[in-house]
């Protein structure tokens, strides 16, 4: 688990009212604009979580996923998390394991390959989480 | 006969990124962490790293970092930057956008009273002179980082060297990573991908690889460089390594450069900071990857006295090394190398204030 591969850690999963919070590290080693963010995908149980009902939440903002290609003036800080927001009917109670496998798609936008093209990294963490 | 160098000795914060992502410490802890520890007096920061909000730098925190700076002694030698030429996904941003874009990190650099602003390759020679400007009004110097997999002789960087003599500005310059010349495969990556499970015969392949690659010299295009990460990630699909053949193909042929240490002399005269980036130290006190000794005795030689940040990047894999005692260790072979040379490693404030400024009026 380096830096540049991380995104789930023991403290990532929180259990809300009407659904979970999942915390995300940023998978590099500086801050990045959120327009960085080229996808996001959540699978609970193994079951892909529609991505038109994720939301993210960052700076004390919430955005769809699609949203946040678009944030180009909104800095992801290294040491912050993007809460990535899935609703559920009957969401776990604290103390719940669940099972969690998210993978976040981050192009670089110092470094270009090809027009428009970016080196990107893909991280993907699939991992049983306690809901704090 | 030329006067021997006296580099001064110094840490970039980015060696203790591990820790730092993981919220272990705080910026302010790093520092009085790393004053403490000797490892300065020279300290370095990437921007987008650090700073919270960057490249936005309120007043109060400026007020702030400079009684950081005045209380641990400790002397700013470069502020790391970025040109987020993608920032946008829709287009890229236009020559005078990116300029505006690099105006407030060149102006924080400034403020917080460091004199070199790293920039990175995807800057071209005309970006610089469209930089020069900014950097002439905050009297600050661009150093354009030459990182593997570019080194000193590959055509970009000979390009941008063309168009420095041409415009003559001490405002502009480089900072020579060292990861640009290696001699061998870190022996700590390759311990990382035993303990995963990576087979040895791949291992044994990996570094057979980076010699065959070494033997036909550093990469003078970008076809050259494909082909050798092909080459690498055709290596890790065949031993069934396919989810890591990316990691190990960056790894080889990105991380790991094949120039010389000799070929560094020809950038000195514009070397306005360097990134002294190693991965290891083993047991009898040397860096087996990167010829520290090797390239601190050039240094000396050719009487080149600016500063050096240690950048440990062996965290990328290696979790077990304390960063604060592999720097250590690492500056330890430095001033033995430049005694070794008939010299001195800069380590007291005060001689390194004068040294630098000295390194800037000359260079």
């Amino acid at each position: 688990m380096a830096t540049d591969d991380t995104i789930l850690i023991s403290d990532s999963l929180a259990a809300r009212e009407d659904g979970l919070a999942i915390g995300l590290k940023i998978p590099w080693y500086r801050s990045l604009w959120v327009s960085s963010v080229s996808d996001v995908v959540v699978r609970i149980d193994g079951a892909e979580v529609p991505k038109e009902s994720l939301r993210a939440e960052i700076n004390g903002k919430t955005f769809t996923i699609d949203e946040l290609g678009d944030q180009w003036d909104e800095l992801w800080f290294l040491q912050d998390r993007l809460v990535v927001v899935v609703p559920q009917d009957s969401p776990p109670s604290k103390g719940d394991e669940v099972d969690v496998e998210v993978t976040l798609s981050m192009r670089m936008p110092y470094m270009q390959i090809a027009p428009m093209v970016y080196v990107t990294n893909h991280a993907t963490n699939h991992r049983t989480l306690v809901a704090g | 006969m030329t006067a021997s160098g006296t580099p001064v000795q110094g840490v970039t914060l980015y060696s203790f990124t591990r820790d730092f992502h993981a919220r272990n410490h705080s910026v302010e802890e790093l520092v009085r962490e790393a004053a403490a520890r000797g490892l300065g007096p020279g300290i370095e920061m990437v921007g987008f790293q650090s700073i919270k909000g960057f490249p936005a730098v309120t007043d109060e925190y400026v007020d702030r970092f400079q009684a950081l700076v005045a209380e641990t002694g400790l002397v700013p030698t470069c502020l790391s930057a970025n040109a987020d030429a993608g920032l946008r996904r829709d287009r890229m941003l236009t020559d005078d956008e990116l300029v505006d874009y690099m105006a407030p990190q060149v102006e924080a650099a400034a403020r917080l009273g460091f004199p070199v602003v790293r920039v990175q390759i995807s800057l071209t020679p005309d970006d610089m002179q469209r930089l020069l400007p900014l950097a002439e009004k905050h009297d600050v110097r661009l150093g354009l980082e030459v990182h593997s997999h570019q080194h000193p002789k590959h055509p970009k960087i000979q390009a941008l060297l063309e168009r420095y003599e041409q415009l003559g500005s001490h405002h502009l310059g480089f900072v020579p990573d060292w990861g640009a010349t290696l001699r061998e495969v870190p022996q700590s990556l390759l311990a990382r991908y035993r303990r995963d499970g990576v087979d040895d015969e791949l291992l044994r392949k990996l570094v057979e690889a980076w010699h065959e690659h070494d033997a036909e010299g550093a990469p003078m295009t970008e076809e050259q460089h494909g082909r050798w990460f092909r080459q690498v990630m055709g290596l890790a699909h065949q031993h069934g390594a396919g989810d890591r053949g990316i990691e190990m193909a960056v790894n080889i042929t990105g991380l790991f450069g094949h120039a010389k240490p000799e070929d560094w002399l020809e950038l000195l005269p514009w070397a306005v900071h360097m990134h002294g980036k190693f991965y290891e130290i083993d047991a009898s006190g040397d860096e087996p990857s990167v010829p520290v000794s090797r390239i601190v005795g050039l240094l000396v030689a050719a009487g080149w006295s600016g500063s050096i940040s240690s950048e440990w990047e062996g965290f990328h894999w290696n979790d077990w090394d304390d960063p604060f005692d592999v720097v250590a260790r690492m500056q330890a072979l430095m001033r033995t190398s430049a005694e070794e040379a008939g010299s001195h490693l800069v380590t007291d404030p005060d001689e390194a204030r004068r040294v630098l400024a000295d390194h800037r009026s000359r260079s």
